[in-house]
């Protein structure tokens, strides 16, 4: 009876720190996820540089068209800081799927609210699938996928 | 004391011994999985292609942009295939990570090449993010995020 308990009462501690483990994470990636549009909005490549894994299988795509590596580090001296052109993205919902401690996938909806000097602001929304890796204790992008949503099947 | 400490040793050994971390397979493992489901689509057995997505609403098909669950996918693209003479689809390109033992990633592209009802051949190319796991031994896909392959999607005569 007493080993029992004992088994018992380690197995609902072990549950108890999966949860609270898996909470944990999910706060991280909200919290990265959340650096991510600030660091867009602000045009801020380097941060944006310092999310994506230095690694060669990283791939960012956006509508079809695979980025270079070097495109982040362009941001903050590019064409949209010149035209004065501004965003305000933010993501409007997203699914959270935790495949361990270390790997997680993320699709959501972003909202982006592009205001262009002499013009009337718009708004876009696109879908996102993000891979994310931790690697020595921090959150890093794998892959990102962009589209623009839109309700014309195309299939 | 002892019964905990076996669970936790039985813990540590299956989630960080080399035996049981199997990451080597995974590749190989989605390799075979991504073949199974292109031999599907070119015998237009949608059925068994839909067999390897995850059942899960977290499960999306994204096409360019247009975003259908695992039932509309089947739905749909036996419309699109019914409408074909021709039609075949393979992979190009695959880059596979693993993610852990139970999970992986794959970007790569898809080469296809149809004919509707008599019309010239028209082959497309498309880029793919695919997300994958591994629950209860199977490997599913849990995630298809598709575009267009910007290179240029030709229509020949």
């Amino acid at each position: 009876m007493r080993k029992s308990l004992i088994i018992l009462l380690a197995l609902i501690s072990f549950i108890q720190i999966s949860y609270s483990q898996s909470r944990k994470q999910e706060k991280e990636i909200n919290h990265l996820l959340e650096q991510m549009m600030t660091a867009f909005n602000y045009y801020n490549g380097i941060k944006i540089k310092s999310m994506i894994m230095d690694d060669q299988f990283v791939k960012i795509i956006q509508g079809g068209m695979v980025l270079k590596p070097n495109y982040y580090e362009k941001i903050d001296t590019g064409v949209f800081k010149r035209s004065q052109v501004t965003f305000e993205s933010k993501w409007i919902n997203k699914n959270i799927r935790i495949i361990d401690a270390k790997n997680v996938v993320v699709v959501g909806e972003i909202l982006t609210i592009t205001t262009q000097k002499d013009k009337e602001p718009f708004e876009t929304k696109s879908i996102n699938s993000v891979v994310l890796q931790k690697e020595k204790g921090n959150w890093k992008i794998v892959t990102m996928h962009t589209s623009n949503l839109t309700q014309n099947r195309n299939f | 004391m002892k019964p905990i400490l076996s669970i936790v040793l039985l813990f540590v050994v299956l989630n960080y011994h080399p035996v049981f971390c199997q990451e080597a397979n995974v590749e190989k493992d989605v390799y075979v999985l991504m073949e199974q489901f292109a031999l599907a689509l070119n015998k237009k057995n949608v059925e068994k292609a839909a067999s390897y997505f995850l059942t899960n609403p977290f499960f999306q098909y994204i096409s360019d942009g247009f975003v259908v669950s695992k039932e509309e996918w089947v739905k749909y693209k036996k419309e699109s295939l019914d409408r074909m003479g021709h039609y075949s689809f393979r992979w190009t390109d695959k880059e596979i990570k693993p993610l852990g033992k139970n999970g992986a990633v794959a970007t790569c592209k898809s080469y296809s090449n149809y004919r509707i009802n008599g019309g010239p051949m028209g082959p497309t190319e498309s880029i793919y993010t695919i997300t994958f796991e591994k629950i209860k031994g199977s490997w599913y896909m849990t995630n298809i995020h598709e575009s267009p392959n910007d290179i240029g999607n030709e229509i020949s005569q």
